[in-house]
């Protein structure tokens, strides 16, 4: 049986006429609003503040880049860049990116005859970066070399200050011998150029005073570089110079 | 049957008091919540709409592109700082072997001479020789205090012995740092 009173009893207009004027009705509607704006909160609100706060915090972030990109640029236009490539050179020949057997000689050379002693012999051993000579800065490649120095036990000793003040940068490891002659174990290091992982928002280091220091000191220990050809060409030169090996 | 002779009952208006008090406040709070939301979710929108990204992006940009002319001199400049922090670690390991000659040589008197000297990083071995015991008693004194105390950590008398033919005493010495 149909339990339709009439066509449309249960019609949301009839429904609205009929409850128009109770309390239930305007309660209905103040609890609706209220269901709608909880679920608005959540659905639009709260995702709209995160939104403006990612932004905010992305704004932030990009203006602090800026600020030290163009600190960046003050930075890199205030440099003098003929220092800078005297300090690169200086710092590349203290600690060569590759086998540098020419300057291991001249710093040799140089400091045997500053210190008034002969080398009598010397030999060179390879490592590779794998090998057991591995310095404990693991970016650095030793490269061990053992010489024979003959003369008098002040002029070794002045040997063995005077080559730790030349470059390429060496460490003696071990000294072994007598008065008269000596047997040193030395290494010299090569460092091999890393890749320069270079990132513009990231702040430059300026070199600081006390490595500009450092550097300065470092091109003092510069080798007089011996040129064959020249001292060749030139006999009074050869005559001069102290033979060494 | 009911007592009172009043058509309306009085609980009635109170009940109707308390419905309406209670409307009101369902009316407010819903007001309110709808003013709320409706005013921050504009609020937002238009803080979204106007936010300096787009602008800042195109600051960084500019720049990226002026420091870019100077990436050359910016590799120079990373590569004397990794050179130099290499640099500064390396010279204060290192150890100066010239030091330990010098401090020895500081402790003998003229009559005694260095026959054999061995530096090793972490140990040191002196054979001296001399004419005179008591030189190379002085030897031992000096290095077995003030200073000698401080820069090794043990002495140690190897050998002591006599070179008949040529009437000198051979000392041994080893001393570690």
């Amino acid at each position: 049986m149909n339990k339709n009173i009439f066509f449309g009893h249960n019609d949301l207009r009839f429904l609205y006429f009929r409850y128009k004027d109770s309390v239930y009705y305007s309660i209905s509607i103040f609890i609706t609003v209220i269901i709608v704006s909880v679920i608005l909160v959540f659905k639009v609100v709260i995702p709209q503040m995160d939104n403006y706060f990612s932004i905010h915090n992305e704004s932030l972030d990009l203006q602090s880049k800026i600020n030290t990109i163009n600190e960046n640029i003050t930075l890199m236009s205030n440099i003098d860049k003929p220092k800078l490539n005297q300090q690169l050179q200086t710092a590349i020949q203290a600690l060569p990116s590759d086998k540098d057997f020419s300057g291991i000689v001249n710093a040799i050379s140089d400091t045997a005859v500053s210190s008034g002693v002969s080398v009598e012999d010397f030999s060179f051993h390879f490592y590779n970066k794998q090998g057991k000579l591995q310095a404990k800065d693991s970016s650095l490649v030793p490269i061990e070399i053992s010489i024979i120095t003959n003369g008098s036990i002040n002029n070794q000793k002045k040997f063995l200050v005077s080559i730790l003040q030349k470059i390429p940068l060496a460490q003696v490891l071990s000294v072994d011998g007598d008065s008269g002659t000596l047997n040193i174990n030395m290494q010299y290091y090569y460092k091999p150029f890393s890749k320069t992982e270079y990132k513009e928002d990231k702040p430059i280091s300026q070199i600081n005073n006390a490595d500009a220091a450092l550097i300065n000191n470092l091109s003092t220990w510069k080798t007089r570089s011996f040129d064959i050809d020249n001292e060749n060409r030139n006999p009074e030169s050869s005559s001069s110079a102290t033979p060494l090996f | 049957m009911s007592s009172n002779i009043n058509l309306l009952d009085f609980n009635t208006k109170v009940k109707q008091k308390k419905s309406f008090k209670g409307k009101r406040v369902l009316r407010f709070i819903s007001i309110g919540m709808l003013f709320t939301v409706s005013a921050s979710s504009i609020i937002f929108f238009l803080l979204i709409a106007l936010s300096p990204i787009p602008q800042l992006r195109k600051q960084k940009d500019i720049a990226s592109s002026n420091l870019a002319s100077s990436q050359e001199d910016i590799v120079k400049l990373s590569l004397v700082n990794e050179r130099i922090t290499s640099i500064k670690s390396f010279i204060a390991k290192r150890k100066n072997f010239g030091d330990e000659v010098n401090f020895i040589q500081g402790k003998l008197t003229s009559d005694v001479s260095i026959n054999a000297i061995i530096l090793q990083k972490e140990s040191v071995f002196v054979t001296l020789s001399s004419k005179s015991l008591l030189s190379l008693n002085e030897f031992i004194n000096k290095i077995s205090t003030g200073e000698g105390i401080e820069r090794f950590k043990s002495i140690k008398i190897k050998t002591i012995s006599k070179e008949e033919g040529k009437n000198v005493f051979v000392l041994t010495v080893s001393l570690e740092t």
